[in-house]
């Protein structure tokens, strides 16, 4: 425990030493590199209502230059040659983009930690929440395997090939409506498995445009039911679950006269936040994969990073820590793109410590101290 | 009541696992169930009992399909007042819950006083410990196989006097005991079969009880001989592919088989100055303890253990007494605190590079077999392939490689058979084919760490005799077992070492 | 009558035996076929009613992205057994401390975000592009393929150490070993080859849809924020970027129109082939991939 803690700690620092050098080494070169306009230039680059590409508009700027400092005509020149110089570097590429540089200052410091706070809270909910629909969701697949419900699609084949008589018109109807009752059931049941498997940009651009910052309840129901997270974890889960349910002390438990009908498990105990089957084998199966899964959330969490980042950067949620990220990378402000990547370093880390100590504390529990 | 005949067939949906052909055994009599292992004994046993896990199979009994079988009203009464003992009890503990809430589970929590069975089981050992062993988790090394076996066993007997309330009932229990005695030394095994049948006598339930242990059978006729009319001995025996029949062993033959061994008398009285292939110190140590050699069972002065050239040298110690250990330390496979020791010119001691062995030792100057063949053998690989690539002294070709076959089974060797999956084959093939693939390198020493284990009395005859061939050849052995009987009757006395705790000084 | 009646019963029966013995318990090739079956119905509905220029660049963008799944998996099959092979020496010849350092640095990968990791990696290969370094599509595409495997062969690495360990821990290792096997033979041959090829080729199913899923996330990711602001070099097509596409976009949009106005839903096939078609593709292979790697789960009891 020691050593991985070690580890752990070690990696921390030597990656907050390289990453924090990095940033300030690449703060201090973008300074120089700040494109500079004339100080008496500036109060005008906030005009976006005039667009310089415009003959009329640049000739109605002139006037109005005129008009307002009638006694300098060489210095509204001037202003208005400086301003095209600037537009043209705008235009170029290259100056565009220090048109964008950015550097760490306190304000931005300031703004980035909200960014930062937000963002953890998205995460740490979001897992909370996918971590309680995962167990139950795995419980509820095994509890009804077990109790030998067959899947949409073969209950359809089993309803085609049975063949029974139809001679009358109404058993006729009673036969067909069954029938398509069944294909809607198992048609609805692929739309929803599509839905939980499509990238959350697929869904969220299938009902609106353009998400901000004001929809954080939409950005949690993405983060749980999108990306496929669900649906694999649960998948995750309920093997462990089969592969408890083969082990010997569930022979044991069984010949020990345990309960060990499925259907008298309800469906409140399965939704339980803290599940307990007392007196049912289920309750040794579920136990023991239960301890075996606090393993697997470290995947799930950094999965879970993996599909937020998705999020926030594919749907354009403005203020949000890692759009801002995406942005900055794409202006070459690196010293802030080093800055929130070590933020999520230290999430991710922070997570992986919980999960060892959780182990940890768990599995010392079963020890023979 | 006489006897009742079952036809039990598991499949899975490739392949007939086994189909048992008159699965057969009394109601209210104790049947020995022995054979090889791998053979279904266990699959067939938990079928029967009802308790097999469908999961991918499809299984028949007497043509019945499963599921009805299950829920029919005897064999429903015989599971519930019965008891299934299973075998390798480590797998079949619950990791997180301690003993004693495991034997208070279920139907058991009826009965809150148990201490007087523990205190049975564990014979003489003080209440107080056997509490604190009840407070522990399930792990690996502690508690140790013979105490979680033990409390197994205790649940059985716990069942047993339930029964004690309803005894209208009793006559329809089944207990079911899978090799209950693997985990045990003899003197504990002994007990439990002395209470076994004490509790037999009062209640007379059905016991079936499985294993490969045939010198149980010397134990009955030794000191239960009032019993033995009610006690069956049968074995299952393979017939072709997957089918087994059931049929009678005859206690007798084992038993006068055994009389007829004698040990050769030992060839030459012991000399240092002969070369020596494994020479080891008086004593050694590995994880704190310090154990050591001596000639007999009740000596206190420690000797040096000393195999010379075509020498067969038995080493006994209790269960979980370091006779493994000691191999793998032997083998470079295991470090430890102190030990020295002379293998065939060399001289290794606890500090010894671990690159020694994989450049001089293994495979050219000595060998081991491991206990459990079918873990030994890559079960996924063909019998060829588990050969391929052996560093023999002459190149081995599949050609060569029949002809030993053909001399290990007595027979001539399908060419088929090479090409067959090492897992799908029985566990008396799996183990001469563990031995033979130990002994054709032609290594001065083989250690052979529980060669009989999982055979059948036709296989135990077979190994043995192979064993000694090669002993005649100028190989030396190194032989750990805790099949003692048949090992006493095999190897001079001179040349059994004990091994035990080192006395302290 | 009754011959009719018999040919189209021993129809009916041999659906029914081929449908419930080869495909409904093999569930990972029932859909493998349903999967192809679905992808080969898209794409010659497309045929028909996708303008040329859009149907070729759903062909290729699917081409593509299929195709640096595909290498994904070789780059990462090659990284893990190396680096499998190079930990496995490293702590057998008791080299402590290397194989610590190694093991840190693997954890290190770990922590890093996999879309993170991809973009940075992207986002370098974009440079690269934009200074002329590397010009041709195949680079491009080894390129990227290689970002990915790096942050995604990690999971192989770990299975295949853990199946290592597995066997390690039973005797048929020792046994092999004693016996004067090499290393090499037992590790590759023995363990990883003939004991673990079924679990490798388990994990290599779910790292194709891990492969597909971040390449076109990033890809997606990159197309809408580099077409908003700053000029792009352009990357090759893959069904990511072409999602990004303005009009795939307004496509995928009328899914949410059409759940409002259900009038609507007709114009879905016709009108709003291109994005609609890209995000199923995407989708529908996610879907299947995870349903296939379950049954092979399940087949082999994994």
């Amino acid at each position: 425990m020691k050593h991985t803690f070690n580890e752990h700690i070690l990696s921390i620092a030597l990656v907050s030493v390289v990453l924090l050098l990095g940033t300030i080494v690449l703060n201090q070169d973008k300074k120089q590199k700040r494109p500079d306009t004339p100080a008496y230039v500036r109060p005008y680059l906030s005009l976006t209502r005039v667009d310089f590409s415009r003959p009329f508009d640049k000739a109605l700027f002139s006037d109005m230059l005129d008009i307002y400092n009638p006694q300098q005509p060489a210095q509204n020149d001037s202003i208005l040659a400086a301003l095209q110089a600037y537009r043209n570097q705008t235009m170029d590429p290259v100056s565009r983009q220090a048109l964008y540089r950015e550097t760490i200052t306190l304000p931005k410091f300031f703004e980035l930690g909200g960014m930062y706070v937000q963002f953890i809270i998205l995460y740490v909910l979001i897992l909370v929440m996918t971590y309680y629909a995962v167990l139950s969701l795995g419980a509820y697949k095994f509890i009804r395997e077990k109790q030998g419900r067959a899947s949409c699609l073969y209950q359809v084949y089993q309803h085609i090939i049975r063949q029974p008589s139809m001679r009358t018109a109404w058993q006729w109807i009673q036969h067909h409506s069954k029938t398509t009752l069944l294909l809607l059931q198992a048609a609805a049941k692929g739309m929803a498995y599509l839905f939980l498997f499509s990238p959350a940009y697929v869904i969220a651009y299938s009902i609106k445009t353009r998400i901000d910052t004001d929809s954080v309840l939409f950005m949690i129901v993405l983060g749980v039911l999108s990306n496929g997270l669900l649906i694999t974890y649960t998948r995750r889960f309920y093997t462990f679950l089969k592969h408890e349910a083969r082990k010997g002390y569930v022979e044991t438990a069984r010949v020990k006269g345990l309960q060990d009908d499925y259907q008298q498990i309800g469906w409140r105990q399965i939704v339980a936040l803290r599940k307990r089957f007392r007196g049912h084998v289920f309750d040794t199966i579920y136990q023991n994969a239960h301890f075996q899964y606090l393993t697997t959330i470290k995947e799930q969490a950094s999965f879970l990073v993996t599909g937020l980042i998705i999020i926030e950067m594919a749907l354009n949620v403005h203020g949000h820590l890692t759009y801002e990220m995406l942005q900055q990378l794409l202006y070459k402000n690196y010293a802030i793109v080093l800055l929130i990547f070590l933020g999520i370093f230290y999430l991710i880390k922070g997570t992986e410590i919980y999960v060892d100590w959780l182990n940890y504390r768990e599995s010392r529990r079963y020890e023979n101290i | 009541m006489s006897e009742i005949k079952y036809d039990i067939t598991i499949a899975t949906t490739n392949r007939t696992l086994v189909d048992g052909q008159n699965f057969a055994f009394t109601p209210g009599k104790i049947t020995f169930l022995l054979g090889e292992s791998g053979i279904g004994k266990t699959l067939l046993s938990k079928a029967f009992f009802g308790i097999l896990d469908e999961e991918g199979l499809t299984i028949t009994i007497n043509r019945q399909a499963y599921q009805d079988y299950v829920k029919s009203r005897p064999i429903m009464s015989m599971r519930q007042n019965g008891f299934f003992v299973f075998q390798e009890p480590s797998t079949h503990l619950n990791p997180l819950l301690t003993l004693k809430q495991q034997l208070n589970e279920g139907t058991l929590a009826k009965l809150s006083d148990d201490d007087g069975i523990l205190d049975d089981l564990w014979h003489k050992t003080g209440r107080e410990v056997v509490q604190k062993i009840l407070n522990l988790y399930p792990k690996p090394y502690r508690p140790s196989g013979g105490e979680k076996q033990r409390i197994l066993l205790a649940m059985a007997f716990k069942k047993m006097a339930l029964l004690r309330q309803k005894r209208r009932q009793s006559k329809r229990a089944l207990f079911v005991f899978d090799e209950p005695t693997g985990n045990l030394d003899d003197a504990y095994r002994n007990r439990f079969l002395d209470i076994l049948f004490e509790q037999y006598r009062q209640l007379g339930f059905t016991i079936l009880l499985i294993t490969h242990d045939y010198s149980m059978i010397s134990e009955i006729y030794r000191r239960h001989k009032n019993i033995i009319n009610r006690i069956e001995f049968k074995e299952l025996t393979r017939i072709n592919g997957a089918a087994v029949h059931m049929q009678p062993f005859s206690a007798e033959r084992y038993l006068s088989w055994l009389r007829e061994q004698h040990p050769p008398a030992a060839l030459h009285k012991k000399q240092t100055s002969r070369a020596s292939v494994l020479q080891i110190k008086q004593s050694f140590s590995v994880y704190d303890r310090r154990f050591s050699f001596y000639s007999t069972a009740k000596s206190n002065k420690p000797v040096e253990l000393c195999i010379q050239k075509g020498e067969m040298v038995y080493l006994k110690a209790p269960s979980g007494g370091g006779k493994t250990t000691l191999a793998k330390i032997v083998m470079g496979l295991q470090p430890a605190q102190n030990i020295r020791f002379n293998l065939a010119g060399l001289t290794l001691t606890e500090k010894s590079k671990g690159g020694i062995w994989p450049k001089y030792i293994w495979g050219k100057k000595a060998v081991m077999a491991f206990q459990h063949a079918d873990e030994a053998l890559n079960p996924q690989a063909t019998v060829w392939e588990n050969f391929r690539g052996l560093p023999a002294t002459t190149s081995l070709t599949k050609k060569t490689f029949k002809k030993h076959l053909n001399a290990v089974f007595d027979k001539n060797i399908d060419e088929r058979f090479m090409d067959n999956k090492a897992g799908l084959l029985s566990g008396g093939q799996k183990q001469r084919i563990n031995l033979l693939r130990a002994l054709l390198l032609n290594t001065d020493l083989v250690i052979l760490d529980e060669p009989l284990n999982g055979l059948d009395f036709n296989s135990i005859r077979k190994v043995l005799s192979i064993i000694h061939q090669k002993q005649k050849q100028g190989q030396s052995f190194l032989i750990i077992s805790h099949n003692e009987e048949i090992f006493d009757h095999f190897v001079p006395r001179t040349h059994i070492y004990y091994l035990r705790h080192a006395v302290k000084q | 009558m009754k011959i009719s009646d018999s040919i189209y019963l021993r129809g009916i029966n041999r659906i029914k035996s081929f449908w419930g013995h080869t495909l409904y318990p093999q569930k990972d090739k029932l859909w493998l076929v349903i999967w192809i079956t679905g992808i080969l119905l898209l794409i010659w509905w497309n045929a028909i009613f996708l303008n040329r220029p859009a149907f070729k660049r759903l062909l290729t963008g699917f081409g593509n992205t299929l195709f640096i799944a595909s290498l994904v998996i070789v780059f990462t099959l090659i990284l893990s057994w190396i680096m499998t092979w190079f930990l496995y020496v490293l702590r057998h010849q008791k080299k402590r401390w290397g194989f610590m350092s190694v093991t840190f640095v693997l954890n290190l990968i770990r922590s890093v975000p996999q879309i993170v990791g991809i973009l940075f990696a992207y986002v370098a290969v974009q440079g690269m592009l934009y200074r002329g370094m590397i010009s041709s599509d195949v680079n491009i595409f080894v390129l990227t393929a290689l970002a990915i495997s790096l942050f995604i062969f990690l999971e192989v690495v770990d299975l295949m150490q853990e199946r290592i360990r597995y066997f390690q821990n039973l005797d048929f290792y020792n046994a092999m070993r004693v016996c004067g096997f090499t290393d090499w033979r037992i590790i590759n041959f023995h363990i990883l080859w003939k004991n673990s090829r079924i679990h490798i080729l388990n994990k290599v199913i779910s790292v194709f849809g891990m492969a597909v899923f971040l390449q076109c996330s990033v890809d997606f990711i990159i197309s809408v924020g580099l077409s908003t602001q700053v000029s792009a070099v352009n990357l090759p097509t893959t069904l990511g970027s072409l999602l990004a596409n303005i009009d795939s976009k307004q496509d995928i949009l009328a899914i949410g129109y059409s759940l409002s106005h259900p009038g609507y839903i007709s114009n879905l096939f016709f009108k709003h082939l291109q994005g609609l078609s890209t995000a199923f593709i995407l989708v529908f292979t996610l879907l299947s991939v995870f349903k296939i790697s379950n049954g092979f789960a399940d087949r082999y009891r994994l």
